[in-house]
C-alpha cells in the first residue's frame, strides 16, 4: 500500500517534469537548430545560424549585463537575507513562524500588481522622493526609476524569499552545540561565524543563490516595468525574439544557451562539493 | 601531598525562566583528581558543566579557577575546555583541523601546531586519521577525536558531559579505562558528568550526588556506596533491600530493631532515639542466604522463599520472598574455597541474615 503510493507520487511528479519540463526543453532544443521563417514557427531544415547569431556583439552586451545585474541582485539578497535568516533562526520557534508569515505574505498578491506599486514609490514624484526632499536630504528628485538601480531594487525585493528561506532551513538545523564547542576553545565570535557558521550554512547559501540568480536574469516584467526601454535583460530578450520579432528558432537558441550555462554552473558545484574521500588510502 | 584546589564553587545559584536549576551549591576540584557529578537527568549537572565551561553564567556566586574569578577571565585565560556529549565535532573539518581549532584561535604558530596536533593524535591512537572528515569515523574515534581536540588546548581541568551515553556497552567499558588511563598520563582534574552509577563508581576518585540542583553527598565511590547520606542517594546509587522501622531501644551507643520478628541490636551512629522511623538498608551482595541444611543455630536468621534465580556468570542473584510479600534482592558470589552451595531451586525455603555492622540505618524519609 505504502509502496503503491510511492511509485504513485514519484511517478506523477516525473510524469509532470517530464511533459512540461524535458519535453518543452527538446522542442526548445530542435526549434533552436531550425532555420528562422517570418510565416510560420520554424522550417524543418537544420541549421546553426540561431547560435552563430548569438555571438554578435549586442547579444553578447546585453548578456554580459544581465549577468552583471544578476550577480549584484544575487549579492544584494545574500547580504540582505543572511542576517535575516540568521536572525530568524535564532528566536523562539513562535516568533519564527510568525516572521516566516510576515516575510511570505506579501506574495500572496501578484508579483506584478506589487511591483506596479513600486513603480509610485520609487517614481520622481514617487513617495521615496517625497520623503527625501522633505526631509532635506535632497533638493532635487532623484531619477531611479527606468534605471538600473530601479531594476535590481525591484528583483532583489522580488526574490528576497528564494534566498532567504533555503539559508533559513539550513541555519534551522544548526548544531548549537558546534557554536558552544569553538566558543570553548576560545574563538572569538567572527572566528566562529567565519569559520565554523557560514561554511556549515554553504548548502544553503548556495542553494539560495541559484535560486535568485537565475530568474534575476529571466524576470522580465521587472526590468519592463521598472526599467522602461533602458535596461534589457536576457528574458526580456528571450521575450522580445518570441513576441516582437517572432522569431522563435533564435529565442530558442538564447533559452538553451542560458539552460547550458547554468547547468554548467551547477555541475562546478556539484564536482566541488560531492568529492569523495579515498577511505583507504588512510588505512 | 596536599592537592591544592583548582576550582572552588560557592555559593552558585542559577536560575532559568524562574525555574532553580542549581541551589547553594558549594564545591571543590582538586588538581589531578577524576570528580564525577552524578545524578539523574534534570538534576543540574550538565548546568553546572556549563558554568565551569563559562557557556553560562550563574544567578549568584562565584567560581574560582586556578586561585581567579572566573568572571575576570577571558575563555584563553579559564584554562577550561570541554568535551560534548554529542561530541560536537566540525563537520566539515577533518580530524587535524578538528584537533588544531583551538590551537589556532589561540595564533600559535604553524610548527608548533602540527607538532602538538601531531603528538595528541598519537596519544589517543589516531596517527593516520588526520584527513579524515568526523562522519568517517566510528563513535569510538570520535570520542577520541573530542578529547584530542579538548586536551591539545592544554586544560587545567577537563569537563566532559556524559562523554560515553552513545557508546555500546562493550566500547564504553573500553573508552572508561581509556578515560582514566588518560587522565593519569595527563595529571589534569577531569569533571565527568553522568548517570550511570556504575560508571561514576568505577572510574572517579570523588563522586558529587547532585539530586534536584543540590549537593546531597561528595566522597569517594566507596562512602557513597558504603555509607550513603539519605536513602536517595542509597538507592540512586546500586541496589538495597530497604526495611521502614521503629527502633524498639535506643542508647548512645546501639539501637534495637526488630526485622521480621528478631530483634537485632545495631550501632547508633546517627543520635537515633527510642521510637523513630527509619529505613535500614542492606545490600544485596552483603544479604546471606541459608540452605535448611546448612545451619543449625537459626536464633538470629529469618526465613524465606527462593522466587527467582538469575545466573549471571560470576554471581547468581536471588528474588527471594518473606512470609509477608517483601521481596528481597540477594547476590551471592562463586566462591571456590568456602565450598558453599549456590544452587538454589525455585520454591526452596532458605534462611537469612547479614552480618551485622554492614548495614545503613538512615533516617526515614517519606
Amino acid at each position: 500500500m505504502k509502496h503503491k503510493f510511492q511509485y504513485f507520487s514519484v511517478g506523477l511528479i516525473t510524469a509532470w517534469l517530464c511533459l512540461f519540463g524535458l519535453l518543452s526543453f527538446l522542442v526548445m532544443l530542435t526549434i533552436s537548430f531550425l532555420q528562422h521563417d517570418l510565416d510560420r514557427i520554424a522550417v524543418w531544415h537544420f541549421t546553426l545560424q540561431n547560435y552563430i547569431d548569438l555571438f554578435d556583439p549586442i547579444f553578447f552586451k546585453i548578456f554580459l549585463k544581465s549577468f552583471y545585474i544578476a550577480f549584484l541582485v544575487t549579492a544584494g539578497c545574500l547580504l540582505l537575507g543572511y542576517p535575516f535568516a540568521y536572525i530568524v533562526s535564532r528566536l523562539p520557534e513562535k516568533v519564527q513562524n510568525l516572521a516566516l508569515l510576515l516575510l511570505l505574505l506579501p506574495f500572496w498578491t501578484s508579483s506584478v500588481v506589487r511591483t506596479y506599486a513600486m513603480m509610485s514609490l520609487l517614481k520622481t514624484k514617487g513617495l521615496l522622493n517625497a520623503a527625501l526632499l522633505s526631509m532635506g536630504l535632497i533638493h532635487e528628485p532623484l531619477q531611479i526609476l527606468f534605471t538600473n538601480t530601479a531594476v535590481s531594487i525591484g528583483l532583489i525585493y522580488n526574490l528576497l524569499p528564494f534566498m532567504i528561506l533555503p539559508i533559513y532551513v539550513n541555519l534551522e538545523r544548526f548544531d548549537v552545540s558546534l557554536i558552544e564547542a569553538a566558543k570553548d576553545l576560545g574563538a572569538k565570535y567572527t572566528t566562529i561565524f567565519r569559520k565554523v557558521i557560514i561554511p556549515l550554512s554553504m548548502p544553503g547559501i548556495l542553494g539560495g543563490c541559484t535560486l535568485v540568480f537565475l530568474p534575476a536574469m529571466t524576470l522580465f516584467f521587472i526590468s519592463d516595468l521598472l526599467g522602461g526601454a533602458k535596461a534589457l535583460l536576457l528574458g526580456n530578450l528571450i521575450e522580445d525574439q518570441f513576441l516582437m520579432a517572432n522569431n522563435w528558432p533564435r529565442g530558442a537558441a538564447t533559452s538553451v544557451l542560458l539552460t547550458v550555462l547554468m547547468a554548467i554552473g551547477l555541475l562546478l558545484y556539484w564536482s566541488k562539493t560531492n568529492k569523495r574521500v579515498d577511505y583507504e588510502a588512510v588505512t | 601531598m596536599a592537592q591544592k584546589n583548582i576550582i572552588e564553587i560557592r555559593n552558585i545559584f542559577k536560575s532559568y525562566a524562574g525555574q532553580q536549576i542549581l541551589d547553594n551549591i558549594n564545591l571543590r576540584v582538586k588538581d589531578g583528581e577524576f570528580l564525577t557529578l552524578l545524578g539523574p537527568s534534570g538534576c543540574g549537572k550538565t548546568t553546572l558543566l556549563r558554568l565551569l565551561a563559562g557557556l553560562e553564567q550563574p544567578t549568584s556566586g562565584q567560581i574560582i579557577i586556578n586561585g581567579k574569578d572566573a568572571k575576570t577571565l577571558s575563555p584563553q585565560e579559564r584554562h577550561v575546555n570541554t568535551v560534548f556529549q554529542s561530541y560536537a565535532l566540525f563537520p566539515h573539518m577533518n580530524v587535524f583541523d578538528n584537533v588544531a581549532f583551538g590551537l589556532r584561535c589561540d595564533g600559535a604558530a604553524m610548527e608548533e601546531i602540527n607538532q602538538r596536533v601531531t603528538e595528541m593524535l598519537r596519544m589517543v591512537r589516531l596517527s593516520g586519521y588526520e584527513k579524515r572528515k568526523p562522519h568517517e569515523l566510528s563513535g569510538g574515534q570520535q570520542q577520541r577525536v573530542a578529547i584530542a581536540r579538548a586536551v591539545v588546548k592544554e586544560p587545567i581541568v577537563l569537563l566532559l558531559d556524559e562523554p560515553l551515553s552513545s557508546l555500546d556497552y562493550r566500547l564504553r567499558k573500553n573508552m572508561q579505562i581509556e578515560l582514566k588511563q588518560l587522565q593519569r598520563k595527563l595529571g589534569i582534574a577531569f569533571v565527568f558528568v553522568t548517570h550511570d552509577q556504575e560508571e561514576a563508581l568505577s572510574m572517579s576518585d570523588s563522586i558529587v550526588v547532585l539530586q534536584q540542583g543540590r549537593v546531597v553527598q561528595q566522597g569517594t565511590p566507596r562512602d557513597i556506596y558504603e555509607t550513603p547520606k539519605n536513602i536517595s542517594v542509597a538507592t540512586f546509587i546500586g541496589e538495597s533491600n530497604i526495611f521502614n522501622l521503629f527502633i524498639d531501644e535506643a542508647n548512645d551507643k546501639n539501637i534495637k530493631v526488630t526485622v521480621q520478628g528478631i530483634q537485632y541490636e545495631l550501632e547508633n551512629d546517627g543520635q537515633f532515639k527510642r521510637g523513630d522511623k527509619i529505613h535500614l538498608l542492606i545490600r544485596p551482595e552483603d544479604t546471606r542466604v541459608y540452605h535448611r541444611s546448612e545451619i543449625d543455630d537459626i536464633s538470629m536468621m529469618f526465613p524465606a522463599v527462593v522466587n527467582e534465580v538469575i545466573y549471571k556468570g560470576t554471581t547468581v542473584d536471588l528474588i527471594i520472598k518473606l512470609p509477608d510479600g517483601t521481596l528481597l534482592s540477594v547476590t551471592e558470589f562463586f566462591d571456590e574455597d568456602n565450598g558453599e552451595d549456590v544452587t538454589y531451586v525455585i520454591g526452596e525455603s532458605v534462611w537469612v541474615n547479614w552480618p551485622i555492622g554492614w548495614e545503613v540505618v538512615l533516617p526515614y524519609e517519606a
